[in-house]
């Protein structure tokens, strides 16, 4: 039975440091892609991988390093270039004709755009055919899914960053009944600081079993929202 | 003597201990590494740094908590064990949160994964802007408004290198459009070429043969001196004019246009619906022909299908030189990903050109993006390109979307390959004839799905977790004794993959 | 080491280390105090790895020399001495057993060598400034009963003490909270505490600081880095290590525009709660307050036992705002009002929101309480 008590609503904020970011074999070749600004294609760059695979840490640190700021696509609003580089997070949901303004803007300044989705951006039911053609050209770094050792990491991780003490025996168990997505963990530690706040005894077997609970595999997670999108791909 | 902090690293004094202490934490690093492997290594201790070394105590730092505090529950006794191995007096390592004085953090980013860099960085970046930026909301006011601005006089120094005549590759779909380019180039403003309109599909290359004129026409080699171009597309001609009228600089705007002795407009087609600055561009349009100036349109449709430009505006970009860019044929696909590769210098194999001109047929840019990609890819990462790299780099554009495997697909593929009946992936029977093809299925579905442990085990008759992780650790110890066992499985793996 | 003392300075000095002491550790010289005499100085350490206390005791010396003794054992051994009895304790040293006399009485106890006893290294304390022991108990008193005793979050199990400013004035502020309530005390900053870090007391080292303030009368004298913080008091030095993490920025949970404001006498209001929650059989004994216009109803029900309801009228209450029904735990009522001695007020948003509470006559303290579905 869930607590009758509120809890204080305490905030927890991103951490994007570049300390933090968890380098395994499923992000590697993203990384090496984004040491190497110069050597992208057209200055051009998109990154994509599923929910929680770390493209916005991604982003934030790319950022960080050529000084820009990350901007979202949702909203997005194309008033000139940017003045070094631009990194757009999820840019599939950004306004097509503004994010393909900002792509010429940036090409004539030959200033790099680092653009993240959890598609590829020729998989995006792009209606602009400037845009989408322009999509199709662009070279991506694929994040892979997460093996064991990162799901590991990044579930101690994640709790570390909400200062919580749990148990690696607890977190194992917790391991094992999880959908194995970084997603999942993403959600269990938000659960586990919730959920502990709310009972307030600790990371007891209720709280652990409250959080797999709340975390039953998502009956729509075998048809992957990318196969249930509209293709537009220039294809034979 | 005390080497705290990070001075020992730039303590070069030969008598002093101290290149010896750098030498050592090296090898600490060195064994390090060896023992726990490149990933791991990678993930957790390429980070760490040396602050220094006191009576028996080595100073290790990390530079968060959470880092710090899984070295140390995971590496703290490896760490000491190899440190007494160098240096016996050491009795503890102390772990702390913190990075080395002075330590930049350039290049941090894929430290110890990626090659060198093979440029200097970001050599061709303007200087960055120290002005405060916040992420959200937008300004909606145009930056042009600002005197600081990023505008750039619009001349030869916006144009694309690589756009030029040399490396347009002529083939039936374009070398009409081509011809009267060369012409537009060589006599600007001749009777029946102005304005020259290029029209075509996305991708086609009207804008390489708009640089490809306005490199001709700015050469500073140019028989008669070197012409004043403005090019720009037409969405920067509308946000420019509109930062004008903001700025109450519209004369401004109009006499650099009306300098020029050539304007090249790409991409006309976003002028559609915009009135005011199509009226606009009416009057510098108007005032440059009269004054026997050259005029350059491209646009993705021909003046008669720009539907919502007005009439007076179409009739006048009709009236000179009309010229298309049609689909790009196989052959012409070809030639062109040959000659871009020669440019490049690079051998690549006439099957994979074929392959791309084959699947790749909507137009040059997506063409050209491709090869670009795959070169890119190839020097990044030091392979070579061949069929297979190509469809793996390439997937993405190749394949429509990625399969994502459900465990029903597994245990329909698992059953047939062993020849069982599917229900027996669910049913409690025991014999090994269909508990080990079950194992199998389970085995696959841990590698090739995301779902959780319990969540497999429901869909094989409501299996608890544990069975689950029993199979996968049976299988894994069967594939590493039994090669053919282990040859079924992958097959399994690649057939359901791919 | 050899040196005499009376019973009475003997058993104080031992009460504040055998307090220290891990009583359930399985370090066996962490069980024991050091015992050392230097130049004519008797001093006793006791640590748990944690926290460390020396004491500076009274006492004729006749020989230099260190042990380290069971610091249980022999605080009870004292504690059972006659009053005024005076104590002899003589050890030859090595690994020679600790020889303790006091009139007829002897014994000798097995000691442990005093080279595997724990040094706890302070550092270099750069902040250092004093508190009169009554202010320092202040901070303590109004914020120790919101620590969190859930382990889980550690950050949350201890007093936070930081610098700031607070309506213009710089001030030295204390807070606690362990998720459903919160404790802000402040007082005037001390000179020297301008520039410390915001650190986390944990609350061991908070229970026996705090049994040690109520021994003493003059000025605390603090210093701190951003792992250790010392205590001064008379002959007593507590040294304790700050816990490593990161306090949440606490001021942001707490309201600034709860208009609903009720004023009622700590003491009738206390009483009503706990005649009320009485009935309840629930751990978290849930107490609903109703409001309305100078009226306040307090109730209770349990399934098993049935209600329980107490009404205060405007002779005792003052409320003026709309109707409002709001439900808290008895127990966190109980501790605020605890620390609030004539009027208190609260502050409600609504039923689901944090409601603030002070006391009328005093703000430097103010407590933030989460309220439960009633």
């Amino acid at each position: 039975m869930m607590p009758r008590q509120f809890a204080l609503p305490f905030a927890l904020s991103q951490d994007y440091a570049e300390s933090s970011f968890l380098h395994a074999p499923c992000n590697e070749a993203a990384l090496i892609w984004l040491a190497q600004t110069q050597d992208w294609p057209m200055h051009r760059l998109a990154l994509w991988g599923r929910e929680g695979s770390g493209k916005s840490h991604l982003l934030h640190i790319w950022a960080n390093r050529q000084g820009c700021a990350v901007l979202r696509g949702p909203g997005l609003r194309f008033t000139g270039p940017e003045p070094v580089a631009a990194a757009v997070d999820d840019a599939d949901y950004a306004p097509e004709a503004d994010l393909l303004h900002l792509l010429n803007a940036m090409a004539e300044l030959g200033r790099p755009v680092l653009i993240a989705a959890r598609a590829a951006p020729a998989r995006w039911p792009t209606v602009l055919p400037d845009l989408a053609s322009r999509l199709r050209a662009m070279t991506t770094a694929e994040i892979l899914p997460a093996d064991d050792d990162l799901l590991r990491a990044l579930l101690s991780r994640l709790l570390r960053e909400r200062q919580l003490r749990v148990t690696d025996e607890m977190q194992s168990w917790l391991r094992l009944r999880l959908p194995r997505t970084q997603q999942a963990m993403y959600q269990a530690a938000a659960q586990v600081d919730r959920l502990t706040l709310l009972f307030g005894r600790g990371m007891t077997m209720q709280v652990a079993r409250a959080v797999v609970a709340a975390l039953q595999d998502p009956p729509a997670l075998d048809e992957d929202f990318a196969s249930a999108l509209p293709v537009s791909v220039g294809l034979l | 003597m005390d080497y705290r902090g990070a001075s020992f690293v730039n303590d070069v004094t030969p008598s002093s201990a101290a290149p010896q202490l750098a030498t050592i934490w090296a090898r600490v690093r060195g064994r390090l590494q060896q023992q726990v492997g490149e990933v791991e290594y990678r993930t957790w201790l390429r980070q760490m740094t040396m602050a220094g070394i006191s009576g028996d105590e080595v100073t290790v730092l990390l530079p968060t908590r959470f880092l710090r505090d899984w070295v140390r529950s995971h590496y703290g006794e490896l760490l000491t064990t190899l440190w007494q191995a160098e240096t016996p007096n050491v009795r503890r390592v102390v772990l702390n949160v913190g990075s080395e004085a002075g330590e930049s953090p350039a290049n941090a980013l894929a430290e110890s994964v990626s090659p060198a860099p093979k440029t200097a960085e970001l050599h061709y970046f303007e200087p960055r802007h120290a002005e405060p930026r916040t992420a959200e909301p937008r300004s909606i006011e145009p930056r042009w408004a600002d005197p600081r601005g990023d505008e750039r006089p619009a001349d030869a120094a916006t144009l694309d290198p690589r756009f030029t005549f040399e490396s347009f590759v002529v083939g039936k779909p374009n070398e009409f459009a081509c011809a009267c380019a060369r012409r537009v180039a060589e006599l600007p403003a001749s009777q029946g070429f102005n304005p020259l309109f290029l029209y075509g599909g996305v991708g086609l290359g009207k804008t390489h043969l708009m640089h490809a004129i306005a490199w001709e026409l700015t050469d500073p080699k140019r028989p008669g001196g070197p012409l004043t171009v403005t090019y720009m597309s037409a969405e920067r001609f509308m946000y420019r004019f509109i930062a004008a009228i903001r700025a109450n600089a519209t004369i401004d705007f109009k006499e650099q246009l009306r300098a020029s002795h050539v304007l090249m407009i790409d991409d006309l087609q976003f002028l559609v619906g915009k009135d005011a600055t199509q009226e606009e561009f009416f009057h510098t349009f108007n005032a440059l022909v009269d004054a026997g100036r050259q005029i350059v349109v491209s646009a993705d449709k021909s003046p008669a299908d720009l539907s919502g430009l007005e009439e007076r505006v179409r009739t006048r970009l009709g009236c000179g030189m009309v010229a298309d860019l049609h689909a790009t044929t196989f052959e012409l696909r070809v030639s062109i990903l040959g000659a871009k590769a020669a440019k490049a210098g690079l051998d690549i194999p006439p099957k994979v050109l074929e392959f791309l001109s084959h699947k790749i047929t909507s137009n040059v840019r997506e063409l050209e993006g491709a090869l670009n990609r795959l070169i890119a890819h190839a020097n990044l990462f030091n392979r070579s390109i061949t069929l297979e790299t190509t469809q793996e780099v390439l997937h993405d554009i190749l394949k429509a979307h990625d399969r994502r495997v459900t465990i029903e697909e597994i245990q329909r593929r698992v059953a047939e390959h062993y020849n069982i009946r599917l229900t027996d992936m669910a049913s409690p029977r025991r014999a090994r004839a269909v508990a080990r093809p079950r194992q199998v299925a389970m085995y696959l579905a841990k590698q090739l799905t995301s779902r959780s442990l319990p969540e497999i085990g429901r869909k094989f008759g409501n299996r608890d977790h544990t069975t689950v992780m029993h199979a996968v650790s049976r299988v894994g110890e069967l594939m590493a004794v039994e090669a053919a066992f282990a040859e079924d499985v992958e097959l399994l793996r690649r057939m359901l993959e791919s | 080491m050899k040196f005499k003392a009376d019973r009475a300075i003997l058993l104080r000095a031992l009460a504040h280390v055998q307090s220290v002491v891990e009583k359930r550790n399985t370090i066996p010289i962490l069980a024991n105090v050091m015992i050392a005499v230097r130049d004519g100085r008797l001093t006793f350490t006791a640590t748990d790895m944690e926290i460390a206390i020396v004491e500076d005791v009274a006492a004729t010396a006749t020989r230099n020399g260190a042990c380290t003794a069971p610091a249980a054992t022999l605080y009870d051994i004292v504690r059972k001495l006659p009053d005024n009895a005076e104590v002899e304790l003589d050890h030859p040293g090595g690994d020679a057993q600790l020889a303790l006399r006091a009139g007829r009485y002897a014994t000798s106890l097995v000691v442990l060598p005093t080279e595997d006893f724990p040094s706890m290294t302070a550092g270099t304390l750069p902040h250092k400034f004093s508190l009169p022991a009554h202010t320092l108990r202040a901070l303590i008193d109004r914020t120790k009963f919101a620590i969190s005793t859930e382990e889980t979050r550690y950050y949350l199990n201890g007093i936070y003490m930081h610098a700031t400013e607070s309506d213009g004035q710089k001030v030295l502020r204390a807070v606690a909270t362990d998720g459903h309530r919160l404790a802000r005390v402040e007082e005037p900053l001390p000179a020297g505490a301008g520039a410390m870090p915001g650190v986390i007391m944990p609350r061991k080292t908070i229970n026996e600081v705090r049994k040690l303030l109520d021994e003493v009368s003059e000025d605390v004298e603090i210093a701190l880095s951003d792992t250790r913080i010392q205590f001064k008091a008379g002959t007593i030095t507590l040294t304790s290590k700050l816990i490593d993490g990161t306090f949440p920025e606490y001021e942001r949970v707490i309201p600034h525009d709860n208009d609903k404001v009720l004023r009622v006498g700590s003491k009738d209001f206390a009483d009503a709660v706990a005649r009320v929650s009485a009935i309840s059989s629930e751990r978290s004994k849930p107490v609903k307050l109703s409001l309305a216009r100078d009226l306040l109803v307090l109730s209770a029900s349990s399934p098993e036992q049935g209600t329980a309801t107490e009404e205060l009228d405007g002779e005792r209450v003052s409320y003026e705002a709309g109707p409002l029904e709001i439900g808290f735990q008895a127990r966190y009522l109980n501790d605020i009002t605890d620390q609030i001695s004539e009027k208190v007020e609260f502050r409600f948003k609504d039923g689901s929101m944090p409601t603030v509470v002070q006391d009328v006559s005093d703000t430097s303290a103010l407590y933030v309480l989460m309220p439960m579905r009633v």
